[in-house]
């Protein structure tokens, strides 16, 4: 069985979490058990948490009112054009690698 | 078990950070399996979190410290001073005045504010190893040597004393200079946060 890749662009913690909430806002559980779902990746709670407090800081996602002891997230509008050029990138390399990887 | 658990790696974090994420973090922990492995990296992020989340002069005055921790070693243990010695004291202090700078620097842009106070602190700070060996030299607690033959430096108790007092001006100009630069910087960079 191929080992999963640790590390590149589909691991990184703030594009998976981005990914998640472009579907729609979700509190921390929920952005962990979806990122387990379509990425196949079990973050760490840490790891979550320090990203989603970068992301705040840097206003690409913002918290929404606490449902009991749980506060979703959603993504704003520059996280959202973030993402969709860090995935624009990630697709045009991808590209590029399959390629080449095809006439090699 | 789990709970206390639970309320020691939250203390771990900082308070600032746990008055905004503390309630919802926690309510995450509680509902995932606490392994060796999610404990460490919990652990991890929060170290992380102090560090990051620490005012700016601090992370910069505690390597210092330990230089000059080491410098007063030198003195206490009687390693001669040399001849190299003034060149050396040169260094350290260009080496000092641009970490003033950039604790001013650095203030200014995550406090927006403070940026020659931050340096001033952090001069103190850095030089408290020196200004203790200068009181308990002046105590006469501990003897210090003062020249050595054909050393080009010469230390006192009472220049060990009143150095950083002597330094204070120089390191509240270096870190409001800092400020100045960072404050213009910052306009390239709305999104620089507090």
């Amino acid at each position: 069985m191929a080992r999963k890749p640790k590390a590149g662009p589909a691991s990184d913690p703030e594009i998976l979490i981005l990914s998640s909430l472009a579907e729609g806002p979700k509190h921390g559980y929920a952005i962990l058990s979806d990122i387990e779902v379509f990425a196949g990746h079990t973050l760490g709670a840490g790891t979550l948490y320090t990203a989603i407090t970068r992301l705040v800081e840097k206003g690409w996602i913002a918290p929404e009112t606490p449902d009991g002891r749980q506060r979703p997230y959603r993504l704003t509008g520059e996280g959202h054009a973030c993402l969709a050029q860090r995935l624009d990138e990630m697709q045009r390399l991808a590209r590029v690698g399959l390629k080449r990887l095809s006439t090699a | 078990m789990k709970r206390r658990l639970i309320a020691f790696l939250l203390r771990l974090y900082p308070a600032r950070w746990r008055s905004e994420y503390g309630a919802e973090f926690a309510s995450l922990l509680a509902a995932r399996r606490l392994t060796a492995r999610e404990v460490s990296n919990v652990a991890a992020h929060a170290a992380w979190q102090q560090l990051r989340l620490q005012q700016p002069w601090l992370l910069l005055a505690v390597p210092f410290m330990i230089v000059s921790l080491i410098g007063c070693a030198e003195l206490i243990a009687g390693v001669p001073l040399g001849a190299r010695q003034h060149e050396r004291n040169f260094a350290g202090a260009a080496v000092a005045t641009a970490a003033f700078f950039a604790s001013g620097y650095w203030t200014m842009w995550r406090n927006g504010k403070g940026a020659g106070r931050a340096a001033i602190r952090f001069n103190f700070l850095a030089s408290a190893p020196y200004l203790l060996l200068g009181l308990a030299g002046v105590a006469g607690v501990l003897p210090i040597r003062t020249a050595d033959a054909g050393a080009s430096a010469i230390y006192s108790r009472e220049l060990l004393l009143i150095g950083p007092f002597f330094q204070a001006p120089v390191a509240g100009a270096a870190g409001w200079l800092g400020g100045i630069v960072a404050r213009a910087a910052r306009r390239f960079h709305p999104r620089a946060t507090a």
